[in-house]
């Protein structure tokens, strides 16, 4: 297997090409169970109709762990809106579209979101009451069984250069409430500053998946609790205006 | 700190595999993986020199043999 090209890169993985082959390299101290486990997720999704790159294997490459999956020719989602700024609003409700298809699969083998995030508030390191009370915010939510792609944003969809749109990155997906994985997609846009793209998405969501807006907003602040499990300091401040939600009697 | 490089074509051919693979390896055995987000982008249309790598705003051009000097100077005195 040769790791030439580099075709995306984060801290602690790398992904390469080789052919039509795209290999996802992690660090030497990434936890074997997170590469495995991301495998399965995959492997799991895979049973749906889904368009995703197929997994070939979990192999090493030079001591590392690395999962080898189908190469997609094409562009991120990102990219496109990037070069092509006047096009922003359609590729928004494609982007809206992919998600709300994703949802409407079900994958009974996954982990459930409501786990997920009751772990996270756990680990985020808040104060007690703070914990407790998103604990009980989590406790009160519908419990659906949704396929909630967990990292939905733009750079994770490559529209191939047949012009399907194919989903990636499938590390964090779960089963549960749909409007909890629209509110992550509405956080991580905020988090990069996207502010107009961030309205514009949480309104198609709403509208096109005929969903509350509050039903939404309601899951802001449990998903910047999980989000501050990650201790990125640029974001700490304002993940924890979002998690303020004791009222104070 | 978000530290992007460029992994277009012309900046591959520079040697930007082994820029990232270096500044990786540099952020693990500085204990900074919390810190410093690493992340790959495609052309930032300033071909011209070496591998482009930006912090912030802020562009550098590297080759691999001047990475560690680019972390030891430009990446830890920044955090």
């Amino acid at each position: 297997m040769k790791l030439q090209k580099v075709i995306a890169v984060r801290t602690s993985k790398t992904v390469y090409r080789d052919g039509d082959l795209a290999i996802k390299v992690f660090d030497e101290d990434y936890s074997k169970a997170d590469v495995l486990n991301e495998a399965l997720n995959q492997a799991r999704v895979e049973v749906t109709d889904l368009p995703i790159p197929k997994v070939i294997e979990v192999t090493k490459v030079n001591g590392k762990w690395a999962i080898v999956t189908e190469f997609i020719q094409g562009k991120t989602l990102w990219r496109l809106m990037s070069e092509n700024p006047e096009k922003v609003d359609e590729y928004l409700e494609r982007f809206v579209d992919i998600q709300l298809e994703i949802q409407s699969k079900r994958v009974p083998m996954l982990n459930t979101i409501f786990e997920k995030m009751h772990r996270k508030i756990t680990q985020s390191g808040l104060d007690a009451t703070t914990r407790y009370e998103l604990h009980t915010r989590l406790e009160s939510m519908p419990k659906h069984k949704k396929v909630c792609h967990g990292d939905f944003n733009p750079s994770n969809i490559i529209v191939g250069e047949d012009d399907v749109a194919y989903i990636i990155d499938w590390a964090h997906v779960t089963q549960g409430n749909g409007s909890a994985d629209a509110a992550r997609t509405y956080l991580l846009f905020r988090l990069e500053g996207e502010d107009e793209i961030a309205e514009k998405y949480l309104k198609l969501f709403c509208d096109r998946g005929d969903t509350a807006k509050q039903s939404i907003q309601k899951w802001l602040p449990i998903v910047a609790a999980s989000q501050l499990v990650k201790e990125k300091p640029e974001q700490r401040e304002f993940l924890l205006r979002w998690t303020a939600v004791v009222d104070y009697e | 700190m978000k530290i992007t490089v460029c992994i277009g074509s012309s900046c591959h051919l520079k040697g930007s595999r082994e820029v990232v693979e270096e500044l990786q390896q540099l952020i693990a055995e500085n204990d900074l993986k919390d810190k410093i987000d690493l992340c790959g982008t495609f052309c930032m249309g300033n071909c011209v020199n070496g591998v482009n790598v930006t912090i912030g705003e802020e562009i550098f051009s590297l080759k691999p043999e001047t990475t560690k000097n680019f972390f030891d100077t430009q990446v830890l005195k920044r955090i």
